[in-house]
């Protein structure tokens, strides 16, 4: 019910002032300000957590499946997305590790 | 705000049996993904959403009535957006004293994430709508669908982007860890987070704690800071 509660509250505050962040995303940030300043482990909260997350494969299942009903013209993009996929993923994680390295290699 | 609720509501009310299709098509592909070992490639998704389509093609039902009828699971991506504060809250709380080197990854690993994607999508001569669906693919789902929807992208090939880039990332890490001599757990586990969103985070899980804890940290601040930015930069990218 914590969970819902802030998503609504997220939806609402997204609401009032607009901008590019989404309501469930804004009740995310909205419970992550009282989480991370109060030390107090909330034993349900985590249970439902972890339950959600563990499980976040089902939730995402029935949009998964609409990957199987798209259109002629996106299934004929589909080689370009996969050449971009493994590119891009491949680029950013060697970016990421030679920025790393050369931030960290005094230590 | 009350015709939000409604909608909500209406779409939890409009679950259908299809919902025990989900759960059972997801239940084979777990036991697919378990039984090969936890091999990324046999992931639950990519196993069980070809059995559905096909008993859906076979029933002559179409996309529309089956995600119609499982609202109640779809409706679940809220609260679970919501969940991933809990886990990202207990790492901030014993924020790292290497704040700086976290800061500056997150910040410039998330947006070259997008602007390579984005370039290449360009460079290919993809669609617009392809080129919306596919700007978000470092972010965990629930954040990535919320990110593509408000762009105007395509939700049904997001969820497959996100997946197939967290497969190819795990697969990719290694020699990419190799290669650089990145050998820190800490900052395996950040790229992970970040390039890789929750499969990754599961791989980081694998190796250690502190690794998985890095990637979390990674993948849930990338994913707020992809949505503040993105918004913005796609405009540069559309012809």
């Amino acid at each position: 019910m914590v969970l819902v509660g802030f998503q609504w509250l997220g939806e609402w505050v997204a609401s009032l002032i607009g901008g590019p962040i989404h309501g469930p995303l804004m009740g995310m940030l909205l419970l992550l300000v009282p989480l991370t300043i109060v030390d107090h482990p909330l034993a349900f909260l985590h249970r439902a957590s972890n339950l959600l997350i563990q499980n976040l494969p089902l939730m995402f299942m029935p949009i998964s499946v609409g990957a199987f009903f798209l259109s002629r013209d996106i299934y004929q993009q589909f080689p370009a997305i996969l050449l971009i996929i493994a590119l891009s993923t491949g680029g950013v994680m060697l970016f990421m590790a030679l920025l790393i390295r050369g931030l960290t290699k005094d230590d | 705000m009350i015709s939000l609720l409604q909608q909500q509501w209406l779409q939890i009310v409009s679950s259908s049996w299809l919902v025990g299709l989900s759960i059972a098509g997801f239940a084979v592909g777990l036991w697919v993904y378990r039984r090969g070992g936890g091999n990324a490639l046999l992931h639950p998704i990519l196993i069980g959403a070809p059995i559905i389509a096909g008993i859906l093609y076979m029933n002559g039902l179409g996309f529309e009535a089956y995600y119609e009828g499982n609202g109640a699971l779809s409706w679940l991506l809220g609260p679970t957006t919501v969940a991933l504060a809990v886990p990202l809250s207990q790492q901030l709380r014993k924020l790292p004293a290497v704040l700086g080197t976290l800061s500056l990854a997150v910040l410039m690993g998330g947006f070259v994430a997008s602007v390579f994607a984005l370039s290449l999508a360009v460079l290919l001569g993809t669609s617009e709508p392809v080129l919306l669906s596919i700007a978000a693919k470092s972010v965990t789902t629930p954040i990535a669908m919320g990110i593509t929807q408000q762009l105007g992208g395509l939700l049904t090939l997001i969820t497959m982007v996100v997946l197939l880039t967290g497969i190819f990332g795990i697969i990719a890490a290694q020699a990419i860890f190799r290669l650089t001599g990145i050998v820190d757990e800490r900052w395996q586990g950040l790229i992970l987070g970040i390039a890789c969103h929750a499969i990754g985070t599961a791989k980081a899980f694998e190796k250690s704690s502190r690794c998985g804890a890095f990637s979390t940290m990674g993948m849930g601040l990338n994913g707020i800071w992809t949505s503040i930015f993105l918004p913005s930069l796609i405009g540069l990218f559309l012809a």
